[in-house]
């Protein structure tokens, strides 16, 4: 049996708060290294329980119980939100291809409008600019979404 | 009596508060005590206690309910004690030394301030495993899943810290 191999298992018996298995004591008995270490580990585990820390204060558990709930509504108000936009990007996107469309439509008209008298790079000039505008008015239509949404939730709960 | 496993998932599911403040009852006083031992600062982990708290609720939908709730609580408090440890590293390292000795902490019996200091000087890694093992009563397993690393560093950890305890012991 080794020193340390008993040293081990008396650390583990007084960390688990019980008594060392009979061979360990019996060999802590007759071993001076590993009785001065039962030695230190009892004194030790005293000392641990000695070491008092000052009780949590009422209002510091009531402070804690208060931002925790406050923690948890905060989550809370935020469940929901990723299904909502996902919705409302959904309905967003059936329009675009009617949008696209529409655009075409406009684009095409106006090319046949004013084909014959304004030459052709004023012409796709005038287009990059309209569609250029079209999909700039888009991306803060749809990049506008996540707050028209929060807000919307918002309204919702304040009106609950 | 509804387990904190039980409590906390009620928590996930339904962000109930009231579960959530008898997790807080149950747990506040000795997870305060925790940080209180491996921060060595009572102010410092009453802080760090609401701040775990909100960490638990934040994390409520990572929770697996088949663990313990206890060692995950508390990792999630030695998480924020091994910041804390971080910070004042950093701050010491930035602070130049002072040209004289700090003055004495309150003065104690002679064997409980030395212990103290002589915990004070273990390295936080090892500290953490002494508390947990010997004050919180928390088994190898527990204390490996707290602390997010194997059973065979909590021994080697706890056998690392105990030697170091023991060799200052026989220096003083």
């Amino acid at each position: 049996m080794s020193c340390e191999a008993v040293q081990r298992r008396l650390e583990e018996a007084l960390a688990a708060r019980r008594e060392p298995a009979a061979g360990d004591h019996a060999h802590a008995e007759g071993c001076s290294a590993c009785a001065a270490h039962r030695r230190f580990l009892v004194e030790l585990t005293a000392e641990l329980d000695a070491l008092v820390v000052p009780p949590l204060a009422p209002a510091v558990l009531a402070a804690t119980r208060e931002r925790a709930a406050e923690a948890l509504r905060e989550r809370a108000a935020w469940r929901g939100f990723g299904r909502e936009l996902a919705a409302a990007v959904a309905l967003a996107l059936v329009a675009l291809p009617v949008a696209v469309a529409h655009g075409l439509l406009v684009a095409r008209g106006a090319s046949a409008l004013l084909g014959a008298w304004v030459p052709a790079p004023v012409l796709s000039w005038l287009g990059l600019v309209y569609f250029g505008s079209v999909a700039l008015a888009f991306g803060v239509l749809y990049g506008s979404l996540p707050l028209a949404v929060a807000f919307s939730r918002r309204m919702r709960e304040e009106a609950a | 009596m509804e387990s904190d496993e039980e409590l906390m998932t009620a928590v996930a599911a339904r962000a109930d508060e009231r579960a959530l403040a008898t997790l807080v009852d149950r747990h506040g006083e000795r997870l305060y005590a925790f940080l209180a031992r491996t921060t060595g600062d009572p102010v410092e982990a009453e802080d760090l206690v609401q701040e775990t708290w909100i960490r638990i609720a934040r994390a409520a939908p990572r929770f697996d309910p088949r663990r313990r709730f206890r060692p995950w609580a508390y990792g999630i408090a030695a998480n924020l004690a091994r910041d804390l440890h971080r910070r004042r590293r950093v701050r010491r390292e930035r602070t130049p030394e002072p040209a004289t000795a700090p003055a004495p902490t309150t003065p104690g019996p002679v064997e409980r301030l030395d212990l103290r200091e002589r915990l004070a000087r273990l390295p936080g890694r090892l500290h953490e495993v002494i508390v947990l093992r010997y004050v919180e009563g928390f088994d190898e397993a527990e204390t490996a899943a707290a602390l997010g690393i194997p059973r065979g560093t909590v021994k080697s950890r706890l056998h690392a810290a105990l030697r170091a305890l023991r060799a200052e012991e026989s220096t003083t």
